[in-house]
């Protein structure tokens, strides 16, 4: 099982596309939570057929995250993704890229790639979005 | 042996696709008006510029010596140190992009890159690519690069030498990132090490030309740029040119004796038809008539502005300096019969050749139409 975010509009009916869009193509969804943030809503899903979903996904026009990145939820402030990597570097992890995905409100949404995912996700629990 | 009577219907039908696209083609930053028909007679040779064009190379039937003129013209346009430069003649853009991170990454492998959110997805890719470590800076709502957001950064990073992706240029928004400022948040820091490698795909024709540019270029503390060819002059085939500094590349060189050329491009085979279009486009325009074509495009842009804000439509430009004007995302009506590119609620009109004052007039009559703001 593997597990992708995806970043929808803050519509009720986004979850139900996403949900047919993979039914369609043959995925199925094991796991799904979901929670919006300011106008994005944000769905966490775990599927059975990775790259099927993705692909479907990425046809429909969303925005799919894969599980090599941790999505985070962060203050928009100068120096808020840098402080997310000095934590990081504080914990001897190797960050690769931090880019934000989507700047709404107080808040930004980004995915971080680090070469010990698993440590890095212990690291910034309390910033990573769960949608749980 | 001749093309079937099918084959040949598909070539007349992609030209007739292509001659009604043409006029319509408003939102991309290419220039379509131009005429290489004087060098026809070269497409019957297999030329090749493999290696540096600076070097000589084993395969004689290149356009080296037209590439360096090329090179050296661009030398002035960006305010090269005359005796610390090194370029060539790229496919595009992103080639020297890559380019200008690669000798980057190659001085300082434990570098970070710092781009910002308005950056061209390929700069992305690219970094992916080469495996270097990057953290993306917001920007603001005009799309130039948030300097506060860039300091904080830099102020929690700064035992890690920087290596600065400067937009001269946005794509959407063709926001121009000031170098001058960019240097003194460096300096602000006391950040010894540094690098900033300078996008300037289509600004960088542009800038060149004005009274009054934005500090973009070598004088204002680029390490490296790229420049698109077949943007604001026009060319058939997409190319582009590259500087860096001699003195960083030489620490990358590397010799390649299959060819026997001290090769420091990134290809191996290299296009040499568009060296020689880029020097018969630089040549028979001169410096006059790159001005020319530069105030023209200008003066476009602001009417386009003018004309479309008088019709109720948010029109805006970064600043005089810009071909690019910001328009609100048309209806879908609208973009399937103008070609125009959209990102999420806004697209461009770049005012470039064929564009004229009735194309404009013509399109803002019909988005005006569309959206009911028509007075």
């Amino acid at each position: 099982m593997k597990q992708i975010t995806v970043l929808t509009r803050k519509d009720t009916s986004e979850l139900s596309r996403v949900a047919s869009l993979l039914g369609d193509a043959g995925v199925n969804i094991e796991d799904l939570a979901a929670e919006n943030l300011e106008e994005t809503g944000i769905i966490v899903l775990t599927v059975d057929q990775y790259d099927l979903a993705l692909q479907a996904l990425r046809d429909a026009g969303l925005r799919a995250i894969t599980q090599d990145a941790l999505v985070i939820r962060i203050e928009d402030k100068p120096g808020a993704l840098a402080s997310i990597a000095k934590r990081l570097r504080d914990a001897g992890i190797d960050m690769r890229s931090m880019h934000i995905l989507r700047r709404e409100g107080s808040n930004s949404l980004a995915s971080i790639v680090a070469t010990d995912h698993e440590m890095a996700a212990r690291v910034l629990a309390d910033v990573i979005v769960t949608a749980s | 042996m001749p093309l079937s009577d099918s084959d040949r219907a598909r070539l007349d039908a992609l030209h007739d696709r292509l001659c009604t696209a043409k006029p319509v083609s408003i939102g991309y930053p290419c220039n379509q008006e131009f005429d290489y028909s004087e060098l026809f007679r070269f497409l019957q040779f297999s030329i090749n510029n493999v290696g540096d064009p600076f070097s000589g190379s084993n395969y004689r039937l290149n356009t080296h010596d037209f590439e360096r003129e090329v090179v050296q013209d661009f030398v002035r346009f960006t305010q090269a140190p005359p005796d610390d430069y090194w370029g060539y003649v790229t496919n595009g853009g992103t080639e020297g992009n890559m380019y200008g991170l690669y000798v980057a990454r190659e001085l300082f492998p434990q570098g970070m890159v710092y781009f910002s959110e308005d950056t061209h997805y390929s700069v992305a890719k690219i970094l992916r690519v080469q495996h270097t470590r990057n953290i993306m800076i917001k920007s603001q709502p005009n799309g130039q690069l948030d300097y506060e957001d860039l300091h904080e950064t830099l102020r929690i990073h700064r035992d890690v030498p920087p290596i600065i992706f400067a937009n001269i240029g946005t794509t959407m928004k063709g926001s121009i990132d000031d170098l001058a400022k960019i240097r003194d948040i460096l300096e602000d820091l006391a950040i010894g090490e540094s690098y900033i490698h300078a996008d300037a795909a289509l600004s960088g024709m542009i800038l060149p030309f004005v009274d009054k540019p934005q500090p973009w270029n070598f004088a204002n503390g680029a390490d490296s740029l790229s420049i698109s060819g077949h943007k604001l002059l026009g060319c058939p085939l997409p190319c582009g040119v590259v500087l860096a500094r001699k003195r960083n590349v030489d620490r990358i060189a590397r010799n390649v004796e299959y060819v026997g050329a001290l090769d420091t491009t990134i290809s191996g085979s290299r296009n040499a038809m568009t060296p020689l279009m880029l020097w018969y486009r630089l040549r028979s325009l001169g410096d006059e008539g790159l001005r020319a074509l530069v105030q023209r495009c200008l003066h476009l842009a602001r009417y386009a502005v003018e004309q479309l804000q008088a019709k109720g439509i948010d029109a805006w430009r970064h600043d005089e300096n810009s071909i690019t004007v910001v328009i609100p995302r048309p209806p879908e009506a609208l973009m399937k019969k103008w070609i125009i590119a959209p990102r999420k609620k806004i697209a461009h009109l770049i005012t470039l050749p064929p564009m004229t004052e009735a194309v404009i007039d013509a399109f803002a009559h019909e988005f005006a139409t569309m959206i009911g703001t028509q007075p």
